[in-house]
């Protein structure tokens, strides 16, 4: 793949739906549709025009299926891959293949959740390992403590390092009026709250939120007719290499290794290129640990780089612009929030929470347990 | 199942093992590559000339986590580096969870079968370890 997709696809809208909690008589399907009315509203295309469909749901097991069939959409190329949370990353990159090869002229990639209006209640398909369900981890979050607590013991991770993954993604959600928690977010509030799984407390955690999101994928040479600045794809990558955590050769390092180094490759570009980075954060172990992987710090250097004032507002690597999955939004699955914000970095349009002359973005998904790695890189047309 | 006529099921060979007490572990009969869970291939090079043998039952822990329910005391969850080599999850009884820790040498206490066993937790039989004992 190399650098052969470089330029050849760019995303022409992205949208989200309503986000929060939106209610108990909304379905996934209904807020697929509704960002992705959004996003065709945005770049000027109809539902009509799309021929290329990618969803992932825990809702719905034939995921591109389900929407296709309520928006009235008769894909000639459709893609239910499930990674779990970056799922929809590898969309991007199999959408990018399909249309190069004109497999389809329009992809969208859709995502929609109720999870909070479900009462919290996970809404998932996981399939547990029968060596590991006897003893009662709490899928996922026990999953990723001892991964944080191994990484504390390799490197001296410090506790108050993690915490500060969280306050810097408050800091972050209080510059984006679509951030579900805004309220200022203290060490003292982070390290006190409730254990859930050692050492993570609450806060350590992602929000339950509902939410829906739609991005819209096609050629350069169609993208030109059309009311948005593209966003070109200019690198993407993926990789995985276990499913549960007991088969994770060693916790402290990811496939995302793979992923950034595939990704970097084909888009010609080093870690220190990139300009903003949105990291999927279901946890505050996960930005560390990716920073590490994608080279923007040496292995066991995520915690002193991300307490060293480097990923908030005004930070020399701004990480989770807006609030990430801790603080914004994280209805089940958050992938396809990374590729939204990444594309409106780069278009420029983010408000106080704009990084000054972000020209080229990475967002990278990460699904199961670290298990999928998925990273794509983002820049405007001076960038091709 | 090197006579490759009558396979040995993965799972109900680890179950079998569980109920006799012990733990069973995957050897590659080509490549010498030692993996848990149990599989019909070597998930490093591919062969399935492989065998199940009974570990020791002795090992390290690699991680731990502590979960904190609302519904029952906080227990702990633990990665077991065992000494042939292969990783496994398990708990760690006998000992405060705060005595928990990564490096900890620990060994296999007993194994609860699965009428014990918490019905949510899969009806499965479970191992669970101790404190080594010096």
């Amino acid at each position: 793949m190399s650098a052969g997709l470089r330029g050849k696809a760019c995303v022409v809208a992205v949208a989200e739906s309503d986000l929060g909690e939106v209610g108990p008589h909304l379905s996934a399907a209904d807020l697929m549709a509704q960002a992705l009315d959004r996003a065709l509203a945005e770049c000027g295309l109809t539902k009509v025009d799309v021929d290329g469909l990618f969803s992932s749901s825990a809702y719905y097991q034939m995921a591109s299926v389900e929407p296709a069939e309520y928006l009235g959409v008769r894909p000639r190329y459709t893609d239910s891959t499930t990674l779990g949370g970056s799922s929809f990353v590898s969309h991007l990159l199999h959408a990018a293949v399909a249309l190069d090869q004109g497999a389809c002229d329009v992809a969208a990639i859709l995502y929609g959740s109720t999870q909070r209006s479900d009462s919290g209640r996970l809404v998932s398909t996981a399939n547990w390992l029968p060596y590991e369900r006897p003893y009662e981890p709490r899928m996922p979050v026990s999953m990723y403590a001892m991964v944080a607590q191994r990484h504390m013991h390799e490197f001296g991770t410090t506790r108050e390092q993690l915490a500060e993954v969280a306050i810097q993604a408050r800091r972050w959600a209080q510059l984006n009026p679509k951030a579900f928690a805004r309220d200022p977010l203290t060490m003292e509030e982070v390290l006190g709250a409730r254990v859930i799984s050692e050492p993570f407390t609450s806060r350590d955690c992602c929000l339950v939120t509902d939410g829906g999101g739609a991005v819209i994928v096609t050629r350069p040479d169609r993208a030109r007719d059309l009311e948005r600045k593209p966003v070109y794809l200019l690198g993407a990558g993926e990789a995985h290499w276990h499913r549960h955590i007991s088969q994770m050769p060693e916790l402290t390092t990811t496939a995302a290794t793979e992923s950034g180094e595939r990704a970097f490759e084909m888009a010609g570009l080093r870690p220190p290129d990139i300009d903003v980075f949105e990291l999927y954060d279901a946890f505050t172990i996960s930005p560390i640990i990716f920073l590490e992987d994608l080279g923007l710090c040496a292995k066991g250097e995520g915690g002193p780089f991300t307490s060293d004032g480097n990923i908030g507002p005004g930070g020399k690597c701004p990480v989770n612009t807006n609030g990430g999955g801790l603080s914004y939004c994280h209805p089940g699955m958050y992938g396809i929030f990374t590729i939204i914000e990444a594309v409106r970095q780069v278009r420029g349009e983010c408000g106080e929470r704009q990084v000054d002359g972000a020209r080229v973005a990475l967002a990278h998904g990460s699904g199961g347990v670290f298990s999928t790695q998925v990273t794509s890189i983002f820049g405007g047309p001076e960038t091709v | 199942m090197a006579d490759g006529n009558a396979i040995q099921p993965p799972l109900k060979a680890y179950e079998d093992a569980l109920g006799k007490g012990e733990i069973i572990y995957q050897a590659c009969g080509d490549c010498g590559h030692v993996a848990f869970y149990p599989r019909l291939v070597c998930p490093e090079c591919g062969s399935t000339n492989v065998e199940y043998r009974p570990s020791a039952g002795k090992g390290e822990v690699y991680t731990r986590t502590v979960v904190h329910s609302r519904d029952r005391d906080p227990y702990n969850v633990v990665l077991i580096d065992m000494d042939e080599g292969f990783r496994i999850m398990s708990t760690v009884e006998d000992a405060p969870n705060d005595d928990v820790q990564i490096g900890m040498r620990v060994e296999l206490k007993t194994v609860y079968p699965v009428e014990d066993a918490n019905a949510k937790a899969g009806r499965l039989p479970k191992h669970v370890f101790k404190p080594e004992s010096s």
